[in-house]
């Protein structure tokens, strides 16, 4: 049996939010405002080598925003061997398509196949008659059903998780201002600001180890793959924006410094992959991140002044 | 230099630098994307127009819209190396 499911595909997504996105499309729903947890920056100043720590610093909260304002409940579900996932997979699928928690070292359709390990989450939409085989659904990768030997994807023992689609509550103008307290209160509890500037220090005195190492993996793919996942959750914490801007619970122009912002981290990773493929640095990625710094503060009073 | 003339060198520099497969048919119009070209492709190619023209790109002008076809690339190639110098 086969769900027929329109991948959502979206470069800024995480693969999470793609898979969350593709079913709630699915069930014909809204899911902006999962986004509406995606801005954060969290960066570990001992942390060796420079850049790997970097993190988008979500609230890990996209699972209950589904819920509670697109009326889709993830059902998260432990597995201990391969042969129970086959009979999780036979029951569920039937009613809902499956996420299954698992590497990108395993999944043939992905770059990083045999090559890098990273933690990834797919879609099973589908199981062959004689259970072996799953098509999978991987938006985050490509934009076509996959299909793959089930022995071979999944971990031995694992996470999945299943959907249930429940009725839509009317929602109140004050859930949704709620989650302007939520965004200001992670940046005040995460040390937002703080990490922040202690990446800007680090960077000036460190990051001549990232340009001059020869262990690419270890030292330049982790920052420049990092960066790139803030610019992604910039992006992302635009739709949010936007969503709040068409229920006039936002002004506009805090969706317009928020995609500076954006663009900003774009810029800052292609400078820096170009000066770690010349070899050469420059004064340049500094003054953008003090330009990020100064922009993201900006977005963060404004937002205060329509915190309830 | 003309739009055609720089669109030759365009074709070139991304036929050596190996980002798209051999084999591949580029046209101006191409998304160099639908070759798999990413983001670290794109830089490799700025490195080299900057190389070929002996010139470099400013922050500001590294929007990488600009760097997704061989028409958009030429363009940009265009005003920025030598529409200036022509207007000297």
């Amino acid at each position: 049996m086969k769900h027929n499911i329109k991948p959502i595909v979206n470069e800024y997504y995480s693969c999470h939010q793609g898979l969350l996105a593709t079913y709630a499309s699915y069930q014909k729903r809204e899911y902006d405002m999962i986004f509406s947890e995606s801005w954060g920056f969290k960066y570990q100043k001992e942390d060796q080598p420079f850049g790997m720590s970097l993190d988008p610093d979500y609230q890990n909260r996209r699972e209950l925003l589904l819920e509670k304002f697109h009326g889709i409940k993830v059902l998260d579900k432990l597995y201990t061997e391969k042969n129970g996932l086959i009979d999780i997979v036979q029951s569920k699928l039937p009613q809902s398509p499956i996420i299954l928690h698992c590497d990108v070292f395993d999944c043939p359709w992905n770059i990083s196949y045999q090559r890098n390990h990273i933690d990834h989450f797919i879609l099973i939409i589908g199981i062959s008659d004689n259970f072996r085989q799953i098509y999978i659904l991987d938006p985050y990768s490509n934009k076509d059903e996959n299909t793959v030997d089930i022995a071979n994807i999944a971990p031995a023992s694992g996470e999945i998780g299943c959907f249930m689609t429940l009725p839509m509550v009317n929602l109140k103008t004050e859930d949704y201002l709620l989650e302007i307290n939520n965004s200001l209160d992670h940046i005040d509890n995460t040390g937002f600001f703080k990490n922040l500037e202690n990446f800007y220090n680090d960077f000036q005195i460190r990051f001549e180890e990232v340009m001059l190492s020869e262990y690419t993996d270890v030292y330049a793919i982790p920052l420049i793959i990092n960066l790139r996942r803030i610019a992604n959750q910039r992006y992302c914490y635009c739709i949010f924006l936007n969503k709040m801007i068409s229920k006039n619970l936002l002004v506009p122009s805090i969706l317009s410094m928020m995609e500076s912002i954006a663009e900003k981290y774009g810029l800052l990773r292609i400078l820096l992959i170009k000066q770690i493929m010349k070899k050469k640095s420059n004064k340049e990625c500094s003054d953008i991140i003090t330009e990020i710094m100064s922009k993201e503060y900006e977005v963060y009073e404004k937002m205060k002044l329509f915190k309830q | 230099m003309d739009i055609a003339a720089i669109k030759k060198d365009v074709h070139g520099i991304i036929l050596q630098s190996n980002i798209i497969p051999q084999d591949a048919i580029l046209k101006d119009d191409t998304l160099l994307n639908e070759y798999g070209v990413d983001s670290v492709g794109i830089v490799e190619l700025i490195i080299s127009i900057e190389e070929k023209y002996d010139f470099e790109f400013s922050s500001n002008e590294l929007n990488l819209k600009d760097f997704e076809t061989v028409n958009s690339i030429s363009l940009l190639v265009h005003k920025l190396v030598f529409h200036n110098k022509e207007n000297i």
